[in-house]
């Protein structure tokens, strides 16, 4: 199968352009867009990182060939910004229509006339083409090594997620199974959800309940990463796990300790049981297990591809990771956990919570809302993982209080949010909040996440990691 | 500076100034006792009954009775 060529834009990027391209005057106007690029298995994405609008008379002005044109001036500008920054330039106009546009001839001579030359001064990033009409989309891609893609999708990305297509196209009526559910959302939403890629962070107990919703819920492709086995602990939160899976006649308390060690090392990784939890619940669910820890570079390049990512994962190393993926390849991401907070001097239950935190192309980070401790952090780098992990117990042997009701809370909210985000269903903007439930007084909390204006991942700044896409390595444990 | 009370998790601290950092407020929450640490996230409830993160070195305005959130930054999955 041929790579898929994507455009993706924030909700803010989104509706500046198209205030810009589409005032009402039934004219055409211009702008340019600066991406990040990102080789991923799901094909090439260009991730903007500035959206640049080109003035009416003065940058946008009548063609010598065509109708309208960017001036050379412009194009010099931006396209040197593009070649200094490493970053893909991508010129874009307006036409007439609404739910289909094309490339006109007149387009395409300009490109054959000037995008070689660009292709020289950018020095290897890609050029593009691309023509909007009111809701759809449709563009060339020019690689280095001029040849040339159709710009498949644009994914404007925001509380919801508006794909645009270069035609709208019918999708068939959803197979029989969702009938019921697809009333809320639509065969078109049920078929978004089937082409969705989803990766799961973490396949513990709040992990193991986000595979069998998600896959139930239709998703197409799982990827799951987890470096663990199965535990006899695990059992009674997770969803379709068996005592086989935990090896528990010979991993319980009470065996010699080799014993243990032999049930531990036959136990079944959690991906296994992950990928068993999906395949049985959606049989056409394509599931990629990853028995691997996401600070690794390898593990972290698999979620690079992806429309959503569940962050389920102890370490503040993962939320770091993942956290940086988030902003420098545009995906939407959400941070989940529940605790059970007790007093060290006399063992009394202090708090109970589950929370549900969003980050993101349209959020500030979890560095800017102190989710990343950088103590916590050095904690885990000298290898006392553990200990970062369960800080409100001194001793790391001591397991945190976990329950399958308040991990299912934290689950259930953040598949929601998932799911009306990709099928793309408006609403208000509770999903850009921080949710905490609170099971012992009955509240629900939601919390507006603050943005550092000169965050050096999610910020404006010309030095920020956001869109940077494979222009900027990962902070990873092997780098 | 007349000496008044905000509350963090629901419990009284006393404050003098009325334009403090959200790390002035961690450290005086824990002098008064409440079991907290300074790096946990801090949230302050608004007029309109939402919470705001706020950051260590953000400054903010305070008034008798201003309400706060500080959670542990850490959870488990």
């Amino acid at each position: 199968m041929s790579p898929t060529y994507e455009l993706r834009v924030t909700e803010t990027q989104w509706r500046r352009l198209y205030d810009h391209l589409f005032p009402g005057d039934d004219d055409e106007h211009g702008a340019a867009i600066l991406a990040g690029v990102a080789h991923t298995t799901n094909g090439v994405r260009l991730i903007a990182r500035d959206v640049i609008l080109a003035q009416d008379g003065v940058d946008y002005v009548p063609g010598r060939r065509g109708y309208r044109m960017l001036t050379a001036d412009f194009v010099q500008e931006v396209s040197d910004r593009a070649a200094e920054e490493g970053l893909a330039y991508i010129a874009v106009h307006c036409h007439g229509g609404t739910t289909g546009v094309g490339l006109s001839s007149a387009d395409r001579a300009s490109q054959e006339r000037g995008y070689p030359a660009l292709l020289d001064i950018l020095g290897g990033q890609p050029v593009v083409g691309a023509v909007f009409a009111v809701a759809s989309a449709a563009g060339d891609v020019w690689l280095p090594d001029r040849s040339r893609h159709p710009l498949d999708r644009v994914v404007v990305s925001g509380t919801t997620r508006l794909l645009i297509t270069p035609n709208l196209r019918d999708v068939d009526t959803c197979e029989g199974d969702y009938t019921r559910q697809a009333l809320l959302f639509g065969d078109r939403g049920q078929e978004l959800l089937r082409r969705a890629t989803v990766v799961v962070v973490g396949c513990g107990g709040i992990g193991s309940i986000l595979v069998e919703l998600l896959a139930r819920l239709g998703v197409g492709h799982l990827i799951v990463i987890d470096d663990d086995v199965v535990e006899p602990t695990n059992l009674p939160r997770w969803v379709g796990a068996r005592r086989l899976d935990a090896m528990e006649w010979l991993t319980r308390d009470g065996r010699p300790a080799w014993v243990r060690r032999i049930g531990r090392r036959f136990a079944r990784p959690k991906v296994n049981v992950a990928a068993r939890i999906a395949k049985r619940a959606n049989k056409r669910c394509e599931v990629t297990r990853i028995n691997g820890d996401v600070s690794h570079e390898d593990v972290a390049r698999t979620l690079t591809g992806a429309d959503y990512i569940f962050l389920a994962a102890d370490s503040f190393r993962a939320r770091l990771v993942v956290n940086a993926v988030a902003f420098q390849y545009g995906i939407p991401a959400v941070q989940l956990g529940a605790k059970v907070a007790v007093r060290k001097a006399d063992g009394a239950i202090t708090d109970v919570f589950s929370v549900v935190r969003p980050f993101g192309p349209e959020t500030g980070c979890l560095w800017c809302n102190n989710l990343i401790p950088p103590t916590r952090l050095a904690e885990e780098a000298v290898g006392v993982e553990q200990a970062g992990r369960q800080r409100y117990v001194d001793d790391p042997d001591v397991a945190a209080p976990s329950v399958v009701t308040i991990n299912s809370v934290a689950a259930s909210h953040a598949v929601n949010e998932f799911m009306f985000h990709i099928t793309g269903l408006p609403r208000a903007h509770a999903g850009t909040n921080y949710f905490r439930a609170l099971p012992i007084t009955g509240e629900v909390e939601y919390t507006t996440p603050r943005q550092g204006p000169e965050c050096s991942e999610c910020g404006d700044i010309r030095a920020s990691r956001r869109g940077r896409a494979d222009g900027r390595t990962l902070p990873t444990t092997d780098r | 500076m007349r000496p008044f009370n905000i509350t963090v998790n629901k419990k009284p601290v006393p404050m003098t100034d009325h334009r403090v950092t959200g790390l002035q407020v961690k450290e005086a929450a824990i002098a008064a006792g409440v079991d907290i640490e300074l790096d946990f996230q801090l949230s302050i409830r608004r007029p309109n009954g939402r919470l705001e993160v706020v950051g260590d070195d953000d400054k903010i305005a305070i008034v008798e009775k201003s309400e706060f959130r500080a959670v542990a930054p850490d959870d488990n999955s």
